[in-house]
């Protein structure tokens, strides 16, 4: 298999089979990342499809200082800010959920009880700043500094949201029996 | 709680998500497990952070995401989340064609610029006068040359000059 600098490299030279590759390999770990952060398989879905988008458009930008993932995480969490914002200024507050609410059908409610498991339920009880830290840190191994430059804030706020995400949850783990 | 548990505390969660970024919060491991051992808040603490790790297990596939994207598929599917693979050659597709498009008004934009610069400074020069264009000329890579050697020097005394 080859390495992904050398794959990264010669998709930045428009090499259609590196680029498959590349995104072949990272996807479901961008995928993953996004379902656990939104805890909506579809809106994650989209987000990942247009962080491909982007990254696409702007791979000469990234430089392999870090993991490709880690960077394709990052263009995610910023698109999933814009969209956010976007979606509060078009349309009143209540409406967002409202609207959601509508749209969702059965079928679809039930694939997402299905994909929601015990541990998923317990991060529902970060909100979702500190769920964003907990997510990246516990299962993607990101550094301080890549969370504080991925969720733009400073490494101090990123050890705080992290401390009180360890203090949320052992308190939801109490209140179910679970230690 | 006091400073003592909060210094511990830290020193537990850079401990269980060991990182070069965190700062040195000046207490040693073994002074982390004497305060744990008299401390039924900062025990319960470092319970927790076991507690998360079993609890919350992280796989191979997500921790080491370099390389293997095989086995965070194998994870997202045996959470009932399967990746939409046709969407994404679409997305693909999509954006290498935008890529090639950006690509190409670079070039035509440049190509424009260049022209319009040489239209309308270059030959209007010559045609006025052609000394006045070589002094120009000359002007201008004097500039180039001025610029350029330090830059150049240091590169080379830094040794990374190819």
């Amino acid at each position: 298999m080859p390495d992904e600098t050398s794959l990264v490299r010669r998709a930045q030279q428009n090499d259609r089979n590196a680029l498959e590759e590349l995104f072949r390999i990272n996807y479901p770990v961008l995928l993953g990342a996004l379902v656990r952060i939104t805890s909506d398989p579809r809106a994650a879905e989209d987000i990942a499809q247009e962080t491909v988008l982007r990254a696409i458009v702007n791979l000469e930008r990234y430089e392999p200082r870090a993991k490709f993932s880690t960077w394709l995480i990052t263009i995610a969490l910023n698109t999933r800010k814009n969209k956010l914002r976007t979606a509060w200024r078009e349309v009143p507050s209540e409406e967002v959920f409202e609207t959601n609410a509508e749209v969702e059908s059965a079928e679809e409610r039930a694939l997402r009880h299905l994909a929601m498991d015990e541990a998923a339920s317990l991060l529902d009880a970060l909100g979702p700043e500190k769920r964003q830290v907990f997510v990246l840190k516990h299962y993607y191994g990101f550094k301080y500094q890549e969370i504080a430059d991925a969720v733009g804030c400073p490494i101090g706020t990123v050890r705080s949201r992290l401390h009180d995400s360890v203090g949320i949850l052992r308190r939801e783990m109490a209140r179910r029996g679970m230690t | 709680m006091n400073e003592d548990c909060r210094k511990v505390q830290e020193a537990l969660l850079d401990l269980a998500y060991a990182d070069p970024d965190a700062p040195n919060g000046g207490i040693s491991a073994a002074g982390v497990a004497e305060h744990v051992k008299d401390c039924p808040e900062c025990r319960d603490y470092a319970d927790t952070l076991l507690a998360i790790a079993s609890l919350l297990p992280t796989s191979q596939g997500e921790v080491s995401s370099s390389g293997d994207g095989h086995q965070a598929a194998t994870d997202l599917a045996t959470e009932g989340i399967y990746p939409d693979w046709a969407r994404l050659d679409e997305t693909i597709e999509r954006g290498v064609r935008m890529r090639v498009a950006r690509e190409r008004r670079d070039i035509a934009l440049f190509a424009l610029t260049a022209t319009g610069i040489l239209t309308a400074v270059w030959v209007p020069l010559l045609a006025w006068s052609p000394r006045a264009f070589l002094g120009v000329q000359a002007v201008g890579f004097l500039g180039i040359a001025l610029f350029y050697l330090p830059i150049h020097v240091l590169r080379e005394r830094k040794g990374d000059a190819s």
